[in-house]
């Protein structure tokens, strides 16, 4: 019985991701908007890796200075804070840039698959646009939840990990050590991560398809992901899952800052912005895909 | 396509063909990274290392004359000479620093000090001494003039010239004396008095060493430098005098003379006593 769930499951994934790379190849202009978002994410790389330097360091460099401090503006510490401002950069651009172009790329792929008609992109954000501040609410929320997991994960670990290891740092439970425990934590928190995002992966779809308020949306999109629960957690797991070697290498950035050349750093972020395009691309597509497939299995039971 | 690239042309433009404090600061980081192994080992460098480290300096004296970042350069190419054992190399390129900046004292005193110590380190004792002397007499405000008699005293306590290095203690102790004495409640008093502490430890002084620091904390208590004094007069009555109780004491006697005034030093002392205690008790 177990066995057949697991063969159904994988047979309903594997369906979705030939089908989205269908979808994909026979309507390219469905990368456009995340490649719109990437840019965006590019500029604003660009621009943190040249604030340092004039002119940008008039504008730039007073913001940096009073939160960070103005070892930030001089090479090559100018890269150790890299990646945090990229971090914060992305955030502002996946709420207010990144919402409305997954909406407009779950429009496109939903034209192609059950209309079977390419739209483009300029009526395509048109058709979204009054959705936009939904879908940002929507990005919004799934965000925040993922931060106060963070926040809360942060603490609670500190916390025991102090108490269990503050008399003794090696001191060994259930044979592994303070940093064994927060390693575990680290790829909890990613687990985590997952989860909540397969519980929202829906949301913007049904927004757009289903043209909902995104706060019917959000609980729609929570108990289908619930009732599909595996086959959503492995079309969102999966293609995170290749973002892992860039999360690792960001953990040893100044290891490799030190033993390769500063500049290290910016050609990791960039290759980060790269795979985010395309795997958001794919979960978008994999998750339109499902859910049109799905919805209409249990609209015929 | 075509944004992306005036976007990246435009700010190639603005920032990668000038010659600013960034890049100054990129070819900095490069010439280190070329001179680290140099500075670890001298004598396991290769000459091409040497050749590639001092090269990397070079090219920033010439792209940023009349910076700091020029000054840097060409000191580190003196000390990358000084590291290969070309003494007379060393000492003109750093000689090139006096000839380019003879209206900064401060690039000239340090270049001399440095100079004085390519002939310390070629074991020309008595030209290093005559070099000592002359910035002693010519920059007496300078803090290498000021550190120089201490310097000689250590020197001769190094070689082990026992008698020399004990006459260059009393001969320096008395000159901070009256260094101290010329500028009262100055920070050069300070140093002055931070220095003849100095003198005594090297010495194994400890009764005096006490009681100059002591001295200090009490008359320089917003100092951050002071926080160091304390924390070597602990280490001297709990370790050579063994007597604990005295710095316990001093401490107490220190916070209740001072309670009225908000010192960040009666804090930290507060948690020293505590500290102490605990220790003490093991």
């Amino acid at each position: 019985m177990g066995l057949t769930i697991v063969k159904m499951t994988a047979n309903v994934v594997l369906d979705a991701w030939i089908a989205s790379f269908r979808t994909l190849r026979n309507c390219p202009r469905i990368f456009i908007p995340f490649i719109i978002t990437a840019f965006f994410e590019f500029i604003a790389l660009l621009l943190i890796y040249y604030s340092p330097r004039q002119p940008l360091v008039v504008f730039l460099g007073p913001p940096i200075t009073r939160f960070w401090g103005g070892k930030y503006l001089h090479y090559p510490f100018n890269f150790v804070l890299m990646p945090k401002l990229l971090f914060y950069s992305q955030t502002l651009i996946s709420i207010f840039v990144g919402s409305l172009m997954t909406a407009v790329a779950v429009y496109l792929i939903w034209q192609s698959i059950s209309l079977n008609n390419r739209q483009r992109i300029l009526p395509a954000i048109k058709k979204t646009l009054p959705r936009y501040l939904g879908v940002i609410v929507a990005i919004f929320i799934n965000l925040i939840l993922i931060w106060l997991y963070f926040k809360f994960e942060n603490k609670f670990e500190n916390k025991l990990l102090v108490k269990l290891f503050a008399e003794n740092p090696t001191k060994k439970i259930l044979f592994i050590g303070v940093q064994g425990w927060r390693q575990i934590g680290f790829y909890f928190g990613i687990l985590v991560t997952i989860i909540i995002d397969t519980l929202f992966v829906y949301v913007i779809p049904i927004i757009i398809i289903e043209r909902r308020s995104v706060f019917m949306a959000i609980i729609r999109s929570i108990t289908f992901a619930i009732r599909n629960f595996t086959v959503s957690f492995f079309i969102v797991a999966i293609p995170i899952l290749f973002y892992l070697p860039i999360i690792i290498l960001k953990g040893k950035m100044s290891i490799l800052m030190d033993k390769f050349i500063p500049e290290v750093t910016l050609y990791i972020l960039t290759c980060g912005i790269l795979l985010t395009m395309l795997i958001n691309c794919w979960i978008t597509a994999l998750s339109v895909h499902v859910f049109i497939t799905r919805r209409k299995v249990s609209e015929v039971k | 396509m075509k944004i992306i690239f005036v976007i990246i042309l435009v700010l190639g433009i603005l920032t990668g063909c000038s010659d600013d404090q960034y890049s100054a600061e990129k070819m900095l980081y490069y010439a280190a990274k070329a001179s680290k192994k140099i500075y670890m080992s001298a004598d396991a460098a290769a000459p091409f290392e040497y050749r590639a480290a001092v090269s990397a300096y070079e090219r920033i004296v010439e792209r940023f004359t009349n910076t700091a970042f020029e000054k840097t350069a060409q000191f580190k190419i003196g000390e990358l000479y000084l590291l290969k054992k070309e003494y007379d190399t060393a000492r003109r390129e750093l000689g090139k620093l006096i000839s380019r900046y003879p209206d900064d004292r401060d690039v000239i005193v340090k270049t001399k000090f440095a100079i004085a110590k390519t002939y310390e380190i070629e074991g020309r004792w008595d030209q290093a001494l005559k070099e000592f002397e002359k910035i002693e007499q010519n920059y007496t405000d300078s803090i290498q003039a000021i550190q120089i008699p201490i310097y000689i005293a250590q020197y001769y306590q190094k070689q082990e010239e026992m008698k020399k290095a004990a006459l260059a203690y009393q001969q320096a102790i008395e000159k901070y004396e009256n260094i101290a004495r010329d500028n009262q409640d100055t920070p050069k008093a300070y140093l002055a008095n931070d220095l003849i502490a100095a003198c005594l430890i090297n010495q194994q002084r400890w009764e005096e060493t006490v009681v100059q620091l002591k001295k200090i904390i009490e008359s320089y208590p917003k100092i951050a430098g002071v926080l160091r004094s304390a924390a070597v007069l602990e280490q001297i009555y709990i370790q050579k005098l063994k007597q604990p109780q005295a710095v316990l004491d001093f401490y107490e006697k220190f916070i209740s003379e001072h309670k009225d005034e908000d010192y960040e030093l009666s804090k930290i002392l507060r948690k020293r006593i505590e500290k102490i205690k605990e220790v003490t008790k093991t």
